[in-house]
């Protein structure tokens, strides 16, 4: 079932100075089983609409429905519950939500606040760990002995055992070296291709949205700007620069060919493709 | 002279596991020099060790013709400024002004001479109209620039930047990179960036590539970057330029190894 | 969180907020004098038209300090509960069954009831007038003279102001430590005890962390840019009194000089 969002709204601190309306009437409809890509400049309600997506913030006004809920204005908190373990939220720099004594607890700490049984949890750390490339030698190990990437790993073990139907990932690859970031993100594809999860993607990376992500949401001052495929997205570089991003290299390469004259399939998006194609005009040429 | 010249280097942290092994390295005044290597290599050891944060298990380490001892690292430090990786602990001040005349105030410049200072150390960085802006009002790449107004208004001859764009958006780094570039160009500052941003790293004129705790390779950014061999021994990712330059080679272009697009597209039609 | 009025600064153009901080810290003090001084009633009139004063030339309303009052009026409640039964002096006013209230259990708690109201009221016009780093510095400059008996004035100041530049960026923290913590089921509102342990752990021990994380890089980041507590420093920010805060230091010496009078002579 696809993820629902209809006319949402959302103001912060209402009726005080410092009110802020940070949603202005959000429609859309997120495809099931996909990865898609939501981008804007900060400030744009990036983060607030994603926050709407397992309850931790209520729209003010319009509803919200995913993974068989429906959020409202009058949700109450205790519906939220369950629905925040089948909409797993990966937050930035999550290596800093680790805080029991041994691995293995900190990633059955979810679990158990949802009420899985012990020997449940204890069989989906099983496979979860291979999953973000840890194995069981870790489990009795602090977490707080590990490397910033490991943490990071453990902690994304941690969202990854409720078995969630979507999973939200705000910037998770940001302040890794890229073979890490590479890693990371495969770790995400595959979790999509084999286990058929919902992502979606909160990035400022556009390599990474060109390469993984299936739809891109363009999000500014708090309205849907654009939903597109992401070839056809990519095919018009100015929506772009208009939210100050930069566009992917092959984008920009094959733009700065465009204007040398030389004539770029649109649907070109692998660099030996895009080398044939150059070849072969130039070889017309001499 | 060389800015800094890094001889024999050994460090370790336990005693047990090396960081730095026998590390031996130079780097020219006024050169931008980038280093290179996986989380792990020891990148950001060596900057640590450069400023006198951690002392050396061996080996010596001389910044502009001195050897670093304990006598004389606060007057070496007048000479060595770093910005660190994450924008808000290194904000020190409570506005843009204060966090700049932090180190004034340290080396006791008198307070009549600082307004003029921090004015002129905002203006090179584009943040003039800050001054008076508290840092949680700021973006992570406004704040990495106002830490590097704090060091220029010491007026250093060397700027280590220590993983300092990691944490920002693709905007905030664009940004600090310029202002890297700048520094480097306009007021002749030696610059020493540990970064794993490899376009950033295409922009230096000195590539050191370092693996566990070891040089690797040291070179002109096309040239280490064209060795295959090392490249995917160490599993680096290319400056996109060069990906393409190798993309069209494959396809029987004759191009040379370029680190821009437009200096790529460039050679495939001079005439044009 | 944005209806406190105690301890915030208001960024307005008026007189006091001009003032230099440290007159107005003296000022402070010696109001703080004069309340405590056993004038009686008459011995609040002076102190009273003092702030209503203040409270006009800083173009702060009635109202707004009277709301930083409002986190005290359990603990005034409380005081009113304990003084009726624990007092039984004075003249008897109501007296059903075991239940007697004496005139000297109203009499006390209004006079500490006044007092505080007053204190609370002088510090809220302070801090709503004054940057928290221009309080540090004049917190610093006055307490200068306590350095040759080994008081780290400097240190103190230091510790302050970057306790408090950190304020809104722990405020931040912690409440992305709560979403990705309520993301992963914690409920910090419902539950048994035991879970509310855990779920305040799961919040209190990575805000630890990552603060312990900050200390050390922001001491790295300090000791680089040559920041030693042992050495001299020069300060940017310099203060500079002028008539204004003169004449707020004589009507505040006034003040207290009609408070002993009304009680002593």
């Amino acid at each position: 079932m696809s993820i629902k969002i209809n006319d949402l709204e959302y103001t912060y601190s209402p009726g005080t100075p410092f009110e802020h309306q940070a949603l202005k009437g959000v429609n859309l409809e997120i495809p099931e089983g996909k990865v898609t890509a939501i981008i804007g400049q900060t400030g744009s309600g990036k983060s607030t609409l994603v926050q709407h997506l397992n309850a931790l913030l209520k729209p003010t006004k319009g509803s919200v429905e995913i993974a068989g809920f429906q959020i409202t204005p009058d949700t109450k908190l205790k519906d939220a519950k369950m629905l925040r373990k089948k909409v797993g939220l990966v937050f930035q720099f999550p290596e800093y939500q680790l805080f029991e004594e041994t691995i293995a607890k900190d990633i059955a700490f979810g679990p158990k606040n949802f009420g899985i049984s012990e020997e449940e949890t204890n069989q989906r750390i099983k496979e979860v760990l291979p999953l973000v490339g840890l194995d069981e030698s870790y489990l009795e190990r602090s977490p707080f002995e590990l490397s910033g990437g490991q943490k990071r790993r453990v902690a994304i073990a941690g969202i990854l055992v409720q078995d969630p139907e979507v999973l939200v990932l705000d910037e998770p690859a940001a302040g890794l070296d890229p073979q890490s970031a590479k890693e990371m993100m495969n770790l995400f594809m595959r979790l999509n291709q084999q286990a058929g999860k919902t992502i979606l993607l909160v990035s400022h990376d556009m390599e990474h949205v060109l390469e993984y992500c299936d739809e891109v949401i363009v999000l500014a001052d708090g309205q849907v700007k654009t939903q597109l495929p992401v070839h056809e997205f990519f095919k018009h570089p100015e929506i772009l620069r208009e939210i100050h991003i930069n566009p992917p290299g092959i984008v920009n390469l094959k733009e700065t060919l465009q204007n040398k004259g030389f004539q770029i399939n649109p649907d070109t998006y692998s660099l030996d493709e895009l080398a044939k194609e150059v070849e072969s005009q130039v070889a017309g040429h001499e | 002279m060389e800015a800094i010249a890094l001889d024999h280097l050994s460090f370790s942290y336990d005693g047990e596991n090396p960081v730095l092994k026998n590390l031996s390295l130079t780097i020219p005044k006024g050169s931008y020099t980038a280093i290179v290597g996986h989380n792990g290599s020891g990148k950001s050891t060596l900057a640590k060790l450069i400023i006198g944060l951690l002392e050396p298990g061996a080996g010596q380490i001389k910044v502009l013709g001195q050897t670093l001892s304990d006598e004389n690292l606060s007057q070496v430090r007048d000479h060595v400024g770093i910005v660190f990786q994450n924008p808000d602990n290194q904000f020190i001040g409570s506005t843009v002004a204060d966090d700049i005349a932090f180190g004034l105030e340290n080396h006791c410049v008198p307070t009549e001479d600082m307004q003029a200072m921090i004015e002129e150390s905002a203006a090179k960085v584009g943040m003039s109209a800050y001054l008076d802006a508290e840092p949680t009002n700021l973006s992570g790449g406004q704040k990495q620039r106002v830490a590097i107004a704090g060091i220029l208004a010491m007026a250093p001859d060397i700027i280590i930047f220590d993983e300092s764009t990691s944490m920002l958006d693709p905007q905030g780094k664009a940004s600090v990179n310029a202002q890297i570039r700048k520094l480097n160009q306009e007021k002749n500052i030696t610059i020493l960036s540990i970064t794993h941003d490899m376009e950033e790293a295409s922009q230096a004129e000195q590539v050191v590539v370092l693996d566990q705790g070891e040089v690797a390779a040291v070179g002109r950014p096309e040239d280490v970057f064209m060795n295959e061999e090392l490249m995917s021994r160490l599993r680096l990712e290319l400056p996109f330029a060069l990906k393409a330059a190798k993309a069209f080679q494959k396809a029987g272009l004759n191009v040379s190894p370029v680190l821009s697009t437009e200096a790529l597209v460039e050679e495939l039609c001079p005439s044009k | 969180m944005n209806n406190i009025a105690l301890g915030r600064y208001l960024p307005m153009n008026s007189l006091v907020n001009q003032m230099d901080p440290r007159a107005k810290i003296s000022i402070l003090f010696i109001l703080m004098i004069a309340i405590f001084i056993p004038a009686g009633f008459w011995g609040y009139v002076p102190i009273v038209a003092f702030i209503l004063l203040a409270l006009y030339l800083s173009k702060l309303s009635l109202s707004f300090a009277m709301r930083s009052l409002k986190p005290m009026m359990l603990m005034m409640v409380f005081l009113l509960v304990i003084n009726v039964l624990v007092m039984h002096t004075g003249t008897l006013l109501i007296s059903w069954g075991w239940f007697k209230v004496y005139s000297d259990a109203l009499v006390q708690t209004a006079y500490i009831v006044i007092r505080l109201t007053l204190m609370i009221i002088l510090c809220t016009i302070l801090t709503a007038t004054t940057k928290p780093l221009d309080l540090t510095l004049g917190i610093e400059k006055l307490l200068k003279p306590f350095e040759k008996i080994g008081l780290p004035a400097h240190v103190i100041a230091m510790m302050i102001s970057i306790a408090l530049r950190f304020i809104p960026t722990l405020i931040d923290e912690t409440n992305r430590i709560m979403n990705a913590q309520a993301s992963r089921g914690v409920d910090m509102q419902n539950g048994t005890f035991k879970e509310k342990i855990s779920a305040v752990l799961s919040l209190i021990v990575p805000l630890f962390v990552s603060a312990f994380d900050r200390a050390d890089q922001l001491a790295n980041a300090m000791e680089a840019r040559g920041y030693d507590p042992s050495r001299p420093r020069t300060r940017y920010k310099t203060l500079k009194m002028t008539s204004i805060d003169y004449i707020g230091l004589a009507l505040a010496f006034l003040v207290l000089a009609i408070d002993i009078a009304i009680a002593w002579l």
